[in-house]
């Protein structure tokens, strides 16, 4: 059993870019934390992205299929797999919809918490893969970004890639999603900007005992 | 080439990383199933022979936690070694063989009989505590690794969540106690009790009680008995009931810290089992969840399972995250004033040992 676990992971990860190498340190010292929203002006819009490369794809694939007519062959549109922009681009809109990020950093690990999603956690410490419930994921720095890849059954791979300008007045969240048998990858493109939780927000704790208790100005409510 | 090039940095990537493959651990290898262990409990058949104290030392932590993103857990640990020995307490009280059973913040020279433990492993899950068990001659009853499984029963038959998972393990800890315990005879029994009062003498006054002892290879040997009139031995009684009253105060902290945080513990052990056993149901179901492999729709299934599993860590950081303890200072009598001990239970002590053995000194001028 153990066997053919380790098998399947192999494959998972030979699917996929290599881009998680070890241990890298954070030689830049970048520092990513704070909290941080979504500025919808310099963020890619998903279904603008997608018409355009859709209409890409399918002029690429009527130009081949112009070619082979020319020359005599039958070619199968189906080999384009045009569809399946819209798809991939659907599914990356879908993984990469956070509109808030909150980053804590430490000298040792980051944790990126998403609204509406989970966290992406970093161990700087063990920065190898490692294997979750469902697929096997891992995080490296690459020069002064922060990339995290998840590699999942079915071909289906994720690569979210973290930089921050050096004024710390955004940060690039480049997420690229692929799937084995579509050859070309979608990457959405979200910029977040800095924003403080200011004052009147509900500040709320989770305890064992009562649940989440939010407090509003200090006041429990 | 490619592939070989893929191949090769997965191997190089498993190299380094361990290729997120499952560790085979060779005690988790042979895991029990969970059984249901009777606690054996004392018959009067003993009766007339002289009870045993035993004393249960905060557990150590076999704690493998560096980095900060787990330094929650390091909370709910260092409860754990305080809550743990507090249950199997309790066990040993209701099995009824022994006299006072106490839980210290360090093995105990007042007791007859010293359990120490170290959690090797603790989860909603799985507990393996390594328990030892030592009497005052030095003689070793329980040297043993104990593990115990939860199942959804566990949790299921307490709604409160009161009852603990583990009580398996603290039953079969006890019985493997009692058991040593029944080929001791009254003869034995008695001479665990004048080496656990000559052991507390000798720490006060080594000069004058030193000579009734001989240690061999750790096993302590009693070489004679003063006289039961004997000024200093007496001197010594009476301290040693200040540390009764010592102990039963640090005990009486424990259960109130049992009291207060047990129930915020019993929960969180109940979640972090349900998040556990969550992921390891998601590893056996199909990600795609019934939708035609291959499909968008699959895909988006397969980013889900792994989405929900992630949650699942999320909130099990999260709920460890919310998992904190306090310490109360101990109130204490001694020789007629009260004494205020702060800081850890550890720290305090060490502090009440200190004045006790000042208090001797003062006393006798030894």
């Amino acid at each position: 059993m153990v066997i053919v676990r380790l098998l399947v992971w192999v494959v998972l990860v030979a699917l996929i870019p290599v881009r998680v190498t070890a241990e890298a340190p954070n030689r830049h010292n970048v520092d990513f934390s704070g909290s941080w929203e979504l500025d919808y002006q310099l963020s890619d819009h998903p279904s603008e992205k997608i018409r355009y490369l859709y209409i890409q794809a399918r002029a690429q694939a009527e130009r081949a299929a112009e070619r082979a007519q020319k020359s005599g062959r039958y070619v199968d549109p189906r080999i384009f797999n045009v569809q399946s922009v819209v798809g991939l681009g659907r599914l990356t809109e879908k993984i990469a919809q956070a509109t808030v990020l909150t980053i804590t950093q430490e000298d040792d690990h980051i944790v990126i918490s998403r609204n509406d999603d989970f966290a992406l956690v970093c161990d700087f410490g063990e920065m190898g893969w490692k294997e979750n419930a469902i697929g096997i994921e891992g995080c490296a720095w690459d020069e002064d970004q922060l990339a995290f890849q998840i590699a999942l059954p079915d071909g289906l791979s994720v690569f979210h890639q973290f930089s921050i300008a050096a004024d710390r007045s955004r940060i690039n969240v480049a997420t690229t999603v692929k799937v084995s048998g579509v050859s070309y990858p979608f990457t959405l493109n979200r910029v977040y900007m800095p924003f403080e939780p200011g004052e009147g927000m509900f500040e709320c704790t989770y305890t064992i005992a009562n649940q989440t208790s939010c407090t509003l100005s200090g006041r429990n409510e | 080439m490619n592939k070989l090039h893929g191949l090769a940095v997965v191997a190089l990537v498993c190299f380094l990383g361990g290729c997120g493959t499952p560790r085979i651990d060779p005690e988790q290898s042979s895991l029990p199933e969970p059984v249901d262990v009777a606690l054996v409990v004392f018959q009067d058949t003993e009766a007339g022979l002289a009870r045993l104290n035993l004393s249960i030392a905060v557990f150590d932590v076999k704690s493998e936690i560096e980095n900060s993103i787990y330094s929650s857990k390091i909370q709910v640990s260092s409860f754990e070694r305080r809550y743990l020995p507090f249950r199997l307490k309790e066990t040993l009280d209701r099995a009824g063989f022994w006299g006072a059973v106490r839980v210290m913040p360090q093995a105990d020279l007042n007791s007859e009989i010293n359990v120490t433990g170290t959690v090797l492993f603790s989860d909603g899950v799985e507990l393996r505590l390594q328990i030892l068990a030592v009497d005052a001659t030095g003689r070793v009853w329980l040297d043993r690794i104990y593990q115990d499984l939860t199942s959804d029963l566990d949790y299921s038959t307490d709604p409160s969540y009161q009852i603990d998972p583990f009580q398996d393990l603290y039953n079969r800890v006890s019985n493997d106690l009692s058991d040593s315990l029944g080929s001791y005879t009254k003869l034995d029994r008695d001479l665990l009790l004048n080496v656990a009062m000559l052991k507390y003498a000798r720490e006060l006054s080594p000069e004058t009680f030193g000579r009734y002892l001989s240690e061999d290879m750790g096993i302590i040997t009693l070489n004679g008995l003063p006289s039961e009139d004997d000024p200093l031995l007496q001197r010594v009684q009476r301290i040693r009931e200040s540390e009764y009253l010592f102990a039963d105060s640090v005990d009486q902290h424990y259960e109130s810290l049992h009291k207060q945080i047990g129930p915020t513990y019993a929960w969180w052990r109940y979640y972090s089992y349900e998040l556990i056993e969550g992921n390891r149901k998601l590893t056996k179901v199909d990600a795609t969840r019934g939708a035609t492999r291959g499909s968008w729709y699959a895909m988006e299934r397969i980013y889900k399972t792994y989405k929900e599993s992630k949650m699942n860590e999320d909130a099990l950081r999260e709920l460890t995250n919310s998992f904190d303890r306090e310490t109360e200072p101990t109130v204490a009598d001694l020789a007629g004033s009260v004494i205020r001990l702060t800081g850890t239970l550890d720290r305090q002590y060490e502090e009440w040992r200190r004045l006790l053995r000042e208090l001797y000194r003062n006393e006798t001028g030894y």
